[in-house]
């Protein structure tokens, strides 16, 4: 197990992607994060705001976050798709994924080494995505910041589940398709302000129940929905749904023909 | 020119022979529906249906950027590319066969989506809602387009997918808040081109649709220039 756990590291650390997909989940929140706080600031300071979609400093901060996940995605999308890929290097030759069941046949072992080193990469760039991202969001604020003193370590860790959950989410419908086209569209989208789930969450009060809406209580206070899931609730529908698609990614990567 | 039309012919056939393109249409087409229908059922103080129509490419590009990063990226991920120079060797005929065929598919994509959005609601058409139909269907057209050319220059799917989704669909409504120059983003384009009235649209039609052309013949004078001189 843990000479499958090095090897999964140095497999994932060797890929390029996963370095684009650390700087997406750490740059894309903190830009925003501070372009966002310094506008508010303005604005806020001249009582210009009428162009503004919000002027609340509640979510400062922990809202960016939410696009960071585009980075997590991508990240444990290209954990398991580039072992399917044929890439323009090797042209002509099989499959990685073939070398790496050659190499460690107990499938269980691999599929759930792969997995940890995702949800520990996912960890350790929430671990540094979020403190920044906060600091950058108070820094551009100033007086206007809101002080996250006795919320700040459940926030963040709800922030971080958040993260884990769609890198689990990701993953498993990445082995489920053994492509990254679904997750990373469905994801991805999600992620933006055109999201299904804000659509649905006009349309049935069950919206609540999707992974994302479900997680947002945890690290925010404001929500799309009006009747919405606490955060303790909400933080164990998105461990249902990343535990069901978990164990269908990882029974068919078992199971399956490779 | 003969050998231009032979390629668009395999271009085409090559497309629609994946079996993820009748998928794809077939979401999109059903996305299409289910998002009209929501911004129709009267919980949205009833928006006037032209408005209704301007909605919907937000919701229904995901499926046309797919169809343009999938038609291009495949080629490489299949190394289907090595063939399909071997046949036609001339590369630029080649990029330009691929832009005439992707093209005309998304077109059929674009043009059923909206026209489905439109099924949805109960009055009769005029002409604004024609123009806008035709416009939203242009900018789809765009949208895929961009995501091939994107493909093209970086020919990895999952890279592909990602800068094409943060460009076109994550990334615009959050800078608009922030700069001005948001309404340069395609998407800001396009939606200035099919009539948004806001800051983030505010090119007017005119100026959006250039903007949008610019970005397109941008990235495929780039993608064949790249196409041509680079080993594929």
């Amino acid at each position: 197990m843990i000479r499958t756990l090095a090897a999964e590291t140095r497999k994932l650390l060797s890929l390029p992607a996963v370095w684009v997909a650390g700087v997406l989940a750490i740059g894309l929140p903190v830009a925003l994060a501070a372009a966002n706080a310094s506008m508010l600031r303005r604005a806020l300071d001249t009582g210009r705001t009428g162009g503004l979609l919000s002027t609340s400093t509640l979510d400062e901060g922990f809202g960016q976050l939410t696009f960071g996940i585009v980075g997590i995605i991508v990240l444990a999308v290209v954990a398991v798709s580039s072992e399917y890929a044929r890439p323009l290097e090797r042209a002509g030759s099989s499959r990685q994924v073939l070398t790496t069941m050659v190499a460690q046949p107990r499938r269980g072992v691999l599929v759930s080494a792969k997995l940890l080193v995702v949800v520990l990469s996912t960890v350790l760039l929430a671990a540094v995505a979020i403190p920044i991202t906060l600091y950058a969001s108070q820094q551009g604020l100033g007086p206007y910041a809101t002080d996250f003193s006795g919320v700040l370590v459940p926030r963040a860790a709800g922030a971080t589940a958040y993260w884990v959950c769609t890198a689990m989410l990701a993953f498993g419908l990445t082995a489920l398709t053994r492509s990254g086209v679904v997750p990373m569209v469905l994801l991805i989208t999600n992620a933006s302000m055109v999201s299904v789930s804000l659509l649905l969450a006009q349309v049935t009060p069950l919206a609540k129940y999707l992974p994302d809406l479900a997680a947002y209580p945890s690290f925010m206070t404001e929500h799309p929905m009006a009747d919405h899931l606490s955060p303790a609730v909400g933080l164990v529908v998105c461990g249902i749904w990343s535990a069901v698609t978990i164990t269908a990614g990882a029974a068919s990567y078992i199971l399956r023909d490779a | 020119m003969r050998a231009l039309t032979a390629t668009i012919m395999a271009e085409l056939r090559k497309l629609w022979t994946l079996w993820y393109l009748p998928l794809t249409t077939a979401l999109t087409w059903g996305a299409a529906l289910v998002v009209a229908r929501t911004l129709n059922d009267g919980r949205h103080g009833s928006l006037p249906p032209a408005d209704i129509l301007r909605t919907v490419p937000d919701y229904v590009q995901v499926g046309l950027v797919v169809i343009g990063v999938l038609a291009v990226t495949t080629e490489y991920t299949s190394r289907q590319i090595a063939v399909t120079l071997t046949c036609a060797p001339r590369r630029t005929v080649v990029a330009a066969a691929k832009v005439v065929a992707l093209t005309v598919s998304a077109a059929v994509v674009a043009l059923g989506a909206m026209l489905l959005a439109r099924a949805t609601i109960p009055t009769d058409w005029t002409a604004a809602e024609v123009t806008v139909v035709l416009l939203t269907s242009a900018y789809l057209v765009a949208a895929s387009l961009i995501s091939a050319a994107l493909g093209l220059l970086l020919r990895s799917l999952v890279a592909t997918l990602t800068v094409s989704l943060v460009l076109l669909v994550v990334v615009p409504p959050v800078v608009a808040t922030l700069t001005d120059a948001a309404a340069f983003l395609p998407s800001a384009a396009g939606a200035a081109l099919y009539g948004v009235v806001g800051s983030s649209a505010r090119l007017g039609p005119a100026g959006g649709g250039g903007v949008l052309l610019a970005w397109t013949l941008g990235l495929w004078g780039a993608a064949a220039a790249t196409l041509e001189r680079r080993d594929a």
